[in-house]
């Protein structure tokens, strides 16, 4: 079988391929943002003593982390304004659908974390009379943020390309120009290599500078 | 200066404290030893405040810490009379509880900041003197991965002394080290010994229990057996299970 390749079109996809780049990266930045604060509110709810709080967290932890991503996101997108009668554009419920879904992954992260932390240090902590906010602060958090940083990246990584799930939602990404760009130019085998070289041009660095702080994070401890 | 009263813990369906009752007299040291699983640090960690006894009191300076009776449950509440006796003791422990993320000095000036505001020049100047005192004056800057054993334990004991407590707790401070570096840990709490610290020290050292105790305390199986001076409980111990548990670790030596 011989296939003949048309690189040619290249050029001329590249500009919109980049027009949808930089959609793509907003996403990722903002639900990055909001997924990482909204788990650090889900690992305060999981650790809570509690049950009322404690047990629907795990609850939507484990319904997050047990669907697919992309059943989240047709079931914000297009049931949600069935149910509750809100709709929302699509840029706010792609938002909302992958920051529930990282916010729980994030949370587990920073819950994994914290909990690593021997119990003597914290007990140390308690014995010098630090009080609990302090405890937090200056004992447990800065040494729990080594071990959740480059777990936290590298969840930061995978979002960045299941951002590209958006594109089925008719949101204008990466992902949905390559489609588009597939359709009309009859090079789907091109534009999407493409699309993949550009997911990896940014992801492949950023997996790297992942591992060297993790190497160097791991040093610095006991 | 503390006063255990009727002390009772368990563990599940272990027995681990049975109605303990122990008085530690100011700027006494008394040395707490036993075998494993005796109780000696769970009594140590319930006096602090670490272990919730299921029954019993503890007072320190006269004032109430810790009162359980039976059927009590759930963590203790952390008053604000509570945490201010809990700061008149100053604890180390068997494991190097440094902050690792901390230098030496910063170890030293956390509590003493956030605890009792002390300003930062304060607590510095506090912190070499400690420092200094137990032989750490050139690790000042040092991160705690870059200290022996035997010198994280002497940071950790200058750390609890940052905050001046009036009580010191041991609880097997020499038992994670390598033998050489047992002698500068145990020589830093001699001399706090003889600078009139009131200190509870649970050991297996019995040198050190021996030349250094005002009191010897021998627990088995969570109760106290026997206690006395340490010529009296080494040389010529009343109880058979004090005997036998002597004559097994001087054998030893």
């Amino acid at each position: 079988m011989s296939y003949e390749w048309a690189w040619r079109i290249v050029p001329r996809a590249l500009p919109v391929l980049f027009q949808g780049l930089r959609l793509t990266l907003a996403v990722t930045v903002v639900v990055i943002v909001l997924g990482f604060l909204l788990g650090i509110l889900v690992a305060a709810g999981r650790l809570a003593r509690n049950p009322f709080i404690n047990k629907p967290v795990a609850a939507y932890i484990e319904f997050f982390r047990g669907t697919p991503a992309l059943i989240q996101l047709v079931w914000v997108y297009y049931c949600l304004p069935i149910i509750l009668g809100i709709e929302l554009p699509s840029f706010a419920s792609i938002v909302v659908a992958l920051t529930l879904n990282v916010g729980a992954f994030y949370g587990e992260a920073i819950r994994a974390g914290i909990q690593a932390i021997p119990r003597d240090q914290v007990e140390a902590a308690e014995i010098l009379g630090l009080s609990y906010p302090d405890r937090m602060r200056f004992v447990i958090l800065p040494q729990a943020f080594r071990i959740i940083i480059p777990v936290a990246l590298s969840l930061s990584i995978s979002l960045f390309k299941d951002t590209s799930l958006v594109s089925t939602i008719g949101v204008t990404d990466l992902m949905y120009q390559a489609r588009v760009l597939s359709t009309e130019t009859y090079r789907p085998m091109e534009i999407l290599t493409v699309a993949a070289f550009i997911y990896f041009i940014i992801a492949f660095p950023c997996t790297m500078a992942t591992r060297v702080l993790e190497l160097r994070l791991a040093r610095v401890r006991h | 200066m503390i006063s255990v009263r009727g002390l009772n813990k368990r563990f599940g369906s272990l027995q681990v404290l049975r109605d303990v009752n122990l008085e530690v007299r100011q700027g006494e040291a008394v040395v707490v030893i036993g075998p494993s699983g005796s109780g000696k640090s769970t009594l140590l960690r319930c006096v602090i405040g670490l272990e919730v006894p299921d029954a019993g009191e503890v007072h320190v300076d006269g004032r109430l810490f810790i009162r359980r009776t039976d059927g009590e449950r759930g963590p203790l509440r952390r008053t604000r009379e509570f945490r201010e006796v809990q700061r008149l003791m100053g604890m180390v422990f068997q494991q190097f509880t440094l902050f690792p993320h901390l230098t030496v000095l910063q170890n030293l000036t956390l509590a003493p900041i956030r605890v009792l505001g002390l300003r930062e020049e304060e607590a510095a100047a506090r912190a070499r003197r400690l420092l200094a005192k137990v032989g750490l004056e050139d690790k000042v800057l040092a991160y705690p991965e870059k200290l022996s054993g035997g010198q994280k334990q002497r940071a950790s004991i200058a750390r609890a002394l940052a905050l001046e407590p009036r009580i010191m707790l041991f609880d097997e401070v020499t038992s994670a080290l390598d033998p050489e570096l047992i002698h500068e840990v145990l020589s830093v709490m001699k001399q706090l010994a003889a600078d009139g610290m009131t200190m509870m020290v649970v050991t297996h050292e019995m040198g050190f229990a021996h030349k250094v105790a005002d009191r010897v305390v021998f627990m088995d199986d969570g109760t106290i057996i026997e206690q006395g001076t340490p010529s009296d409980v080494f040389a010529s111990p009343k109880e058979a299970r004090t005997r036998a548990f002597i004559d097994k670790v001087l054998t030893h030596i």
